[in-house]
This record gives structure tokens, sequence and C-alpha cells, in this order.
């Protein structure tokens, strides 16, 4: 077969509208999850039990419906119950939901795994409830959990090729265009996967440096 | 000192259970402003447990604590004492220093990050002052060139330093110090205990939680022996060492020669 780098050529724009896409979909869903993933890890923490079973159910359900099937619930499903959303809409609702059930989880383990003494130190320093949780806690829990986010972002970048079965133009909606319209299936999807791994690349090496960064907080705790 | 009659810290019949198993069983004691207190005894005495029932980082169960005659963790009401908010107790905590065992430093934050944060953000001082009286602090423990390192990139006994000037910045009514040194290498213990030794010349309020007997006996006003959550003898540390008055204190000083 000959390589049909014309096509490629021709259609970069394609592929870059369809990259841009998934980058910022990807992106703004992490944003959006890691705040709502801080809201929903408080009453996870909590100590009253029913507060902390009735947000342990909705994080497990969040986290156990495969993404393909939330992203048929949201788009297919909602217009039976009246509730009809565009394709972008229901692209990042379903990006945010599956994606802050995990980052809930995931601040939880971190928050569970810091040493009891930097919440008691807090407290004989005079704090307490939110000032205890954003000063002290807080901080130290999201460069705890830095490279654990990134391994989940790239999970996500993964998850979100899904999309383009409702016609979200990332990037795999993009490679199936270019594929079916000239017939260069083996170019098309070579090329995505290309981007696929240079993005995740990118991300991986933010990854290691937040490594570093969460390996000092570790040290520090001095034991 | 003995002009002042309100004791800077007051325990009265202090009783703490975990379970069945009673850790402190009544306690009373008053630390006098400007004392330096050495509490000692074997481990599994209390003695960690007495001093986070000061600032109720551990509830006591029974019995009162008293802060330059404040009572903590209770507030007077009409229908008799009710239970102090979160918010009252932490007002109250910060006028009480404490040293940690395993230091405790926000290692999020560099040396002098963790000195001048509850200054600024839980007592309200404007940030400049914190930080002018953040740096003399780093620099009476000896600490001035630390100042933005990270705990992570500090020895055991630098840390320890920087907690105590921590707790120092807060400008506390009573600095405890729980086994400050117990986790550090032989080699480093000496530090932090020189640190400790000049803030009892310089007149701090001090209960100071040890194994350390040499500092006791140099720096300690009085020695309360504690055995199995009693206190079985308070003592000038003269007296103490020298002549302890029961059998278990001898024992107990024994293992130490």
């Amino acid at each position: 077969m000959t390589f049909r780098l014309d096509v490629i050529v021709k259609e970069l724009p394609q592929f870059a509208r369809g990259l841009g896409n998934t980058v910022w979909l990807c992106a703004v869903s992490m944003l959006l999850s890691l705040l709502l993933g801080i809201l929903f890890v408080v009453p996870l923490m909590s100590r009253r039990r029913y507060v902390r079973g009735a947000a342990r159910a909705l994080v497990d359900g969040g986290r156990c419906i495969p993404f393909l099937l939330l992203t048929y619930l949201v788009y297919y499903a909602l217009p039976s119950l009246g509730l009809s959303l565009d394709k972008w809409t229901a692209a990042l609702i379903t990006l945010v939901t599956y994606n802050t059930a995990y980052m809930a989880e995931i601040l939880r383990a971190a928050w569970a795994h810091l040493p009891r003494g930097q919440t008691e130190a807090g407290r004989a320093f005079g704090y307490t409830g939110i000032k205890l949780f954003r000063r002290i806690i807080l901080a130290q829990v999201l460069i705890a959990v830095g490279p654990v986010v990134g391994n989940q972002l790239i999970q996500l970048i993964k998850d979100s090729a899904f999309l383009s079965i409702i016609t979200v133009p990332e990037l795999t909606y993009a490679a199936n265009s270019v594929q079916s319209f000239y017939f260069v299936p083996f170019e098309s999807f070579l090329v995505a996967t290309l981007l696929y791994w240079g993005l995740c690349g990118g991300v991986e090496y933010l990854v290691r440096r937040g490594e570093r960064l969460a390996a000092v907080v570790r040290r520090g705790h001095g034991h | 000192m003995a002009t002042d009659p309100i004791p800077a810290v007051e325990l009265r019949g202090l009783v703490k259970q975990f379970g069945s198993h009673e850790v402190l069983a009544g306690i009373d004691l008053a630390v006098m402003p400007g004392e330096t207190v050495c509490i000692v005894g074997p481990s599994g005495s209390g003695k960690s447990t007495l001093l986070r029932c000061i600032n109720w980082l551990e509830r006591p169960d029974r019995g009162s604590v008293f802060l330059h005659g404040t009572r903590v963790g209770y507030r007077r009401a009409e229908a008799g004492n009710v239970l102090m908010s979160d918010r009252e107790l932490a007002m109250l905590r910060t006028r009480v220093g404490m040293v940690f065992q395993h230091f405790n430093l926000w290692p999020h934050m560099t040396a002098l990050g963790n000195v001048i944060e509850s200054p600024i953000h839980v007592l309200g001082r404007p940030r400049h002052e914190a930080v002018a009286e953040g740096e003399r602090l780093l620099e009476k423990v000896g600490l001035a060139d630390k100042r933005d390192a990270y705990p992570a990139f500090l020895s055991g006994g630098q840390m320890q330093r920087v907690a105590i000037a921590r707790a120092l910045a807060m400008r506390p009514e009573v600095l405890l110090f729980d086994e400050a040194t117990s986790a550090l290498d032989p080699e480093l213990v000496g530090e932090v205990l020189a640190v400790m030794r000049d803030l009892a010349r310089d007149g701090l309020t001090m209960i100071v939680v040890t194994h350390e007997m040499k500092f006791a006996r140099e720096a300690a006003s009085r020695v309360v022996f504690l055995d199995k959550g009693r206190i079985v003898e308070v003592a000038t540390a003269k007296a103490f060492f020298e002549s302890p008055a029961t059998d278990r204190a001898r024992q107990f000083l024994e293992r130490y020669r």
C-alpha cells in the first residue's frame, strides 16, 4: 500500500480541531471534577455515618457505570425525561460526572493517608472546620494526589474517545471521518494514535514533576 | 512567679479512660507562671495523655483544666456548664503552644511559612509583623539560614527547632513539650535540648514530658513523677533526683543511672 501522506497533510486542520476539542473537553472537565471532588470529599470523610454512607453510594455509583453507557444515558435517555441536551453539554456532563466520582475517591484516599499529627498540629494551633481543611489538609492532599490525578487524566483522555458516538468532533471522531471520506483507515488512525500518545506523554511528564513535589511533602512529614 | 497567685495551668481531678483502661486516674497539679515542670515516668504511665488533656486534644472524662483561671472545654451558662464550641476551644488552644514528638511540621510550607502560618491565619496578625517575628524566632533557635527550606530538607533536630519557633510565634502562655526529643537520632538530641534549656532560663512557662533525666535535673523547677495514671511524687528537681521520697521513683531512677 502507499502511505497517503497527502491526505493527512490536507486534513491536518481537521485533526488539529479534533485534538483541540479533546484537549479542552478533558482539561475543563478535569478542573470541574477536581473542584466538585473537593466538595464531595468532605461528606466522604464525615464523622456522621449516614452522611458518609450517602456520599459513598453516590461516588461508587458514578465510578461503576461504564463510560460509554453513561454517555448513552445522558445523551439518549435524558430526553425521555424531558431533558434534551446538545452534544457539547452532554459530553461535558458525562465527563464531569464520571470523573468527579474518581476525583472524590482519589482525594479521600489521600486525606485518609495524611498522618494524624498533621490535623492534630492544626487543631493545637487553633485551626478548626473549614480553615483547618483549607490551610492544612487540602493543600497537602492536592500535592499528594498530583500524580494520581495525572494518571486519571490519561484515563479520561482515552475515555473521551467514546464521545465520537454522540458525534462530538473530538480527535477519534476526526480520525474516523477522515478515514471514511478518503478510505485511509491506516493513515488516519495511526495519526490519531500518535496524537494521543503525544498528549498522554505530556501529561506523563507533568506526572513525574508532580511525583517529585509529592515526595517533598511525604518526606517533610518527618517519619 | 510567686507574686502571681493564679496558676498558668491547673488540673483538678483529671480522669481519662480509653475503654475500660484508666489512663489518668485523678490528676491534681498546678503549674505557676515561669515554672518549668518536667513530667517523667515509665512509658504507658499517662504522661502524653496528661499533656494532651491540657489543650483538650484529648477530652478528659472527668475533672477540669484551667488556663490562667479560665476553664478549658466548658463555658459557664445559665443552665450550668456547657461544652465549648469548636471555635471557642480553638481560640483557647491558641494560648497553649505545643511541640510534638514527631514535629508535625506542615510539609507544604517553608520553615518560615510554618512559623508565620498560625499567627497570620488564626490570630490575624499583620503579615509583615509575623514575618519579622518569625525571622527573629528562627534566629533564636539557630536556623535563620533555613528560613526558606521545606521540612523535607531539614534534619530531625532542625525540624524540631522550627517546630519550637512555630509554637513560640503564637506567644503562648504555656508551652507543652510531648517527648520532643524521643524521635531524634541521639546526636541530634542535644541541639533541641539546648534550645529548650534557653527557653526555661528565659522564664517561659513550660510543661515537658521527657525521658531526658539530665535535662529534667538541670532545667526543671519541679519534677512530677507519674506512674499508672497517678502522680506519685512532686518535688524540686534537686530533691527528686537526689533523694526520691518513694520506692517507685527510686526504682524508676535506677534505670537511668
